[in-house]
């Protein structure tokens, strides 16, 4: 009985693992470390969308003190106890602010 | 056109699956690295297709035994129960999404039918093997018969 092929398998899946742990460790923590799901996701998805449709607002928000403070998009966007709110692609954003 | 009864039709089968699985494998890490593996059960797809595509690439590195295929057997199983359970995730968080429209939370939120990709891989690489299986099962006797006869006239000489 041979454990080659078994051996080269786990390390092959080992190292696949290793490598995507890698990928995300390496990304800066101010993204990674938020406290919902939806305000990881908004740092790229709000950004994703806005830079086809209003570029012009990305391009503020990344020359802003807000994005020097890294001050996520959501911080200020989610409604606040009592603000009105809308559905906006899988996001509760506030219609005033 | 490969013929069916030869180990190659299997080993195109098993590359298919193989390549699959490597797609699992980056999408399930790209996408729920959107979310930053909030929740940490996000890295079980992308550490089950990792082990998938090492298994599925072993068959064209080194000769397998036959534990292999069983062991192979074993993780694609893992797969498919993976698959069942990111349907079962996926579905369960957009049934509590944000969004006052569940139309919305399941266009907009996790995609529910993309982990059934795991099952349906599963079920390719499972032909695949269980022809390359059959086929050198079929090529062990032959070799067997073929041998045999040489054996008995050389008894016999």
């Amino acid at each position: 009985l041979s454990f080659r092929p078994v051996f080269i398998a786990i390390v092959i899946g080992t190292a696949l693992i290793v490598a995507g742990y890698m990928v995300n460790w390496y990304r800066p923590r101010i993204v990674t470390q938020q406290p919902t799901a939806a305000f990881v996701r908004a740092s790229g998805k709000c950004a994703e969308c806005h830079s086809n449709l209003q570029y012009s607002v990305v391009h503020e928000y990344e020359l802003s003190v807000h994005a020097q403070k890294r001050i996520n998009c959501l911080e200020c966007h989610a409604p606040a106890a009592g603000q009105p709110s809308q559905d906006h692609h899988d996001f509760v954003i506030t219609t005033r602010w | 056109m490969v013929d069916a009864e030869d180990a190659a039709w299997p080993r195109w089968v098993l590359f298919l699956a193989w390549g699959g699985f490597v797609g699992n494998f980056i999408f399930s890490l790209a996408d729920h690295a959107q979310n930053g593996f909030f929740y940490e059960a996000e890295w079980i797809p992308v550490a089950s297709s990792a082990f998938a595509v090492g298994f599925l690439l072993v068959f064209f590195l080194v000769p397998v035994n036959r534990p292999f295929f069983v062991a192979c057997a074993l993780v694609l199983l893992v797969q498919a129960v993976v698959g069942l359970l990111g349907f079962y995730y996926h579905t369960a968080a957009n049934l509590r999404g944000p969004s006052a429209s569940l139309f919305d939370n399941f266009v907009y939120g996790a995609p529910a039918m993309a982990p059934l990709l795991f099952p349906n891989l599963v079920l390719l690489a499972a032909i695949g093997l269980w022809v390359l299986l059959r086929v050198e099962n079929l090529n062990r006797e032959s070799e067997r018969t073929l041998a045999k006869p040489q054996a008995d006239s050389d008894d016999n000489g």
